[in-house]
């Protein structure tokens, strides 16, 4: 294990990036660094073998060349700043001067380095595979990502107050946009059911509830998810056990319980790969409020392959955020901000 | 020694001496305590509801005992029942820490904490409630936690510490915290069984904090409670450990509430937007470290134009905006 201080974030792609608070460092295979930029906390969009998108702490994006090992600015307009985004060619790109003034959305041609266009009235800033989507007052907008036109809205209808993990009542809000299966647009809402949205018309389709009572277990609260495209099916973690729900028939596939007490909601999936990568505890850590263990869990296998512990010394000591991995590393920070980096 | 022993030694005299030596001061102590509870009795003072409680209750008798030195307290006949409860339920606790409910009373009643009572005259604490009650949610927390290594004595033993001028304030902030737990639980009947740890720190005079750890099938919740006075509140953004504590939370977990006394903020006209407007102040000051600290929880907030933050720029943007702790919900006010 090799340990940097002072992270704010850190990206590990075929690559291992971190970023300190005026910098960002890349680092070489054997963690030598190999070049450094600066760049006022950079935000990670986007690397790949070439190159390395990052906003910076204003929102201005940048473009770091691993070839010419330089940065050059995406654009020189001081107003326009990014967002990120996880589809390939875009960003989503938003124009304001100051926080009273409205958002003028738009989006940004990576390829092509150029704003597409700019449209006040979208409010999609988010890209859900191929879809332009975003949550904005309790409904979720689809725009057309060619123009930023609104191709439907849906409004969350009227959901019976539901009880909180303290007891409190609250009203049921739009949580997360998970994926898109065939037409079904799955929706995560915050009193944990599932709504399903045609995602050409923007109509309720069904309602997933009662995951919990379904199989004996109260409130079920999820962590981290993936859906599975190719398999048909949404994967979630539940802090002790791991759910399989099938997308065709939106039932719950399997219910797998951790063993050995292990508590997990946060993992870091990639597509293809049946592990992920996560930070959890074993047991109920005496003094820390945090995640103290970091690990690797086999999602088939639904067992923990490997993990390192940290002490359960402090009350304010353990890792935070989700790991990430590539062929050769596993990287997770802690709450002093050391960068944490495990040879697999 | 053994009396044998005793009597060979000191001869006879000497041991009926001693034995009627003995005999007079224990009838002396109970004929004061009996010349007190008769003169309360006839007492044009005294209620319908303690003359009842006495008379026809033998337990009445030995919480007035208990209960003999603060003349307001021993006269309440719900101090009394209450009182009464406590001792008969809970009979190996009094004799496995002896002392420890009476220097909890003896804490209540300080002028420090100045416990009310419903007939007493004096006693003018607002922030905790009446005595009767008190004991009341003492006895519902040893009967539900005594069993579980929730380490509820503890709590107890704290809150019985004696001396100084900040200890009696420990029975104060423990008594909120249990009023506030029992509410919880009967809200809730998962509550109790949630609960897996107290910890419990006094700061000085008026303020304490305590954590519970709570633990349900999908993880680890926190509940901070923060028996803060408006002061203290007032100036939580200058407060190191206080920021400190926070950032930890906003770092390292989603899973928390800070439950916040609300008895004690009655001198400001709204209690939870004071609790939010100086934890705003806090954001003000780290909204970038916050961002880096947590991503995700940043991104929860929206700002001025109904837009979610979804950059460390607009997150310091947003918590700039003057009704920016409006979105601070994981306060409650109890």
């Amino acid at each position: 294990m090799v340990t940097f201080p002072e992270c704010l974030r850190f990206f590990i792609d075929k690559k291992i990036a971190f970023v300190e608070s005026d910098k960002i460092r890349i680092l070489s295979d054997d963690l030598k660094a190999e070049f450094e930029c600066l760049v006022d906390s950079a935000e990670l969009i986007r690397m790949n073998e070439e190159e390395l998108i990052v906003l910076d702490a204003e929102g201005h994006g940048y473009r770091i060349d691993f070839a010419k090992q330089a940065i050059s600015a995406l654009l020189t307009a001081s107003d326009i700043l990014f967002h990120k985004s996880s589809y390939e060619e875009f960003i989503p790109v938003y124009r304001f001067t100051s926080i009273y003034d409205p958002f003028e959305n738009g989006m940004f041609n990576t390829e092509k380095g150029e704003v597409s266009w700019i449209n006040p009235n979208c409010q999609a800033n988010q890209f859900v595979q191929q879809y332009f989507l975003g949550i904005y007052n309790n409904e979720i907008h689809h725009a057309n990502h060619q123009d930023g036109e609104t191709v439907w809205v849906f409004t969350l209808g009227q959901f019976p107050p539901y009880k909180d993990s303290f007891g409190n009542l609250k009203q049921v809000e739009i949580d997360k946009l998970i994926g898109v299966y065939q037409n079904d647009l799955w929706v995560k809402l915050s009193d944990e059911s599932f709504l399903i949205i045609d995602i050409n018309t923007g109509e309720e389709i069904f309602h997933v509830t009662g995951l919990g009572n379904q199989l004996g277990y109260g409130a079920l609260h999820t962590g981290s998810f993936q859906m599975d495209h190719k398999a048909g099916k949404l994967q979630l973690l539940a802090f002790t056990c791991f759910l399989v729900i099938d997308l065709a028939t939106r039932k719950v596939e399997s219910l797998k319980k951790f063993d050995q007490d292990w508590n997990i909601a946060h993992c870091q999936f990639y597509p293809g790969d049946h592990r992920c990568y996560f930070t959890g505890n074993q047991t109920m850590p005496a003094k820390s409020i945090g995640n103290l263990s970091v690990g690797i869990l086999n999602t088939e296998t639904v067992k923990v392959e490997w993990h390192y512990s940290l002490p359960d010394e402090d009350r304010y000591y353990s890792f935070v955020g989700q790991p990430q991995a590539n062929d050769r590393y596993i990287g997770v920070k802690d709450s002093k901000n050391n960068f944490h980096l495990f040879n697999r | 020694m053994s009396i044998r022993r005793f009597i060979k030694r000191s001869g006879w005299l000497r041991f009926v001496l001693s034995v009627l030596a003995s005999f007079l001061l224990l009838t002396a102590k109970a004929q004061c305590f009996l010349d007190e509870l008769a003169r309360d009795l006839e007492s044009s003072k005294a209620t319908q509801g303690f003359k009842d409680f006495i008379t026809q209750n033998s337990e009445g008798m030995m919480s007035y005992r208990k209960l003999v030195t603060y003349t307001q307290i021993r006269k309440d006949p719900d101090v009394l029942k209450a009182t009464a409860n406590f001792l008969t339920r809970h009979s190996d606790y009094m004799i496995q820490n002896p002392g420890k409910f009476d220097d909890i009373i003896s804490n209540l009643a300080s002028k420090e904490v100045s416990v009310r009572c419903n007939t007493c005259a004096n006693g003018n604490n607002k922030g905790i409630p009446t005595l009767d009650i008190i004991i009341d949610d003492m006895d519902w927390a040893l009967t539900q936690f005594r069993n579980k290594s929730v380490n509820i004595e503890g709590l107890f033993r704290e809150m019985a510490a004696k001396g100084g001028p900040v200890n009696p304030y420990k029975a104060d902030g423990g008594a909120y915290m249990l009023n506030v737990l029992r509410t919880k639980a009967a809200q809730d009947p998962n509550f109790i069984q949630s609960i897996q740890r107290f910890e419990y720190r006094y700061l000085d005079g008026s303020n304490f904090e305590a954590d519970v750890f709570l633990s349900l099938n999908n993880g680890t919740k926190y509940l901070e409670f923060k028996s803060y006075t408006s002061s203290s509140w007032l100036s939580f953004s200058k407060n190191e450990q206080g920021v400190k504590q926070l950032t930890a939370y906003i770092g390292q977990t989603e899973n928390f509430e800070y439950v916040v006394n609300v008895s004690k903020l009655s001198d400001v006209s709204n209690p939870l937007e004071t609790v939010q407007q100086q934890i705003h102040k806090v954001f003000k000051d780290k909204a970038a470290e916050f961002y880096d600290l947590n991503p995700d929880f940043a991104k929860k907030f929206r700002l001025p134009n109904g837009q979610p933050v979804s950059s460390k720029a607009q997150f310091v943007q947003a918590t700039q905006a003057a009704e920016f702790w409006k979105q601070i919900n994981f306060v409650k006010v109890l």
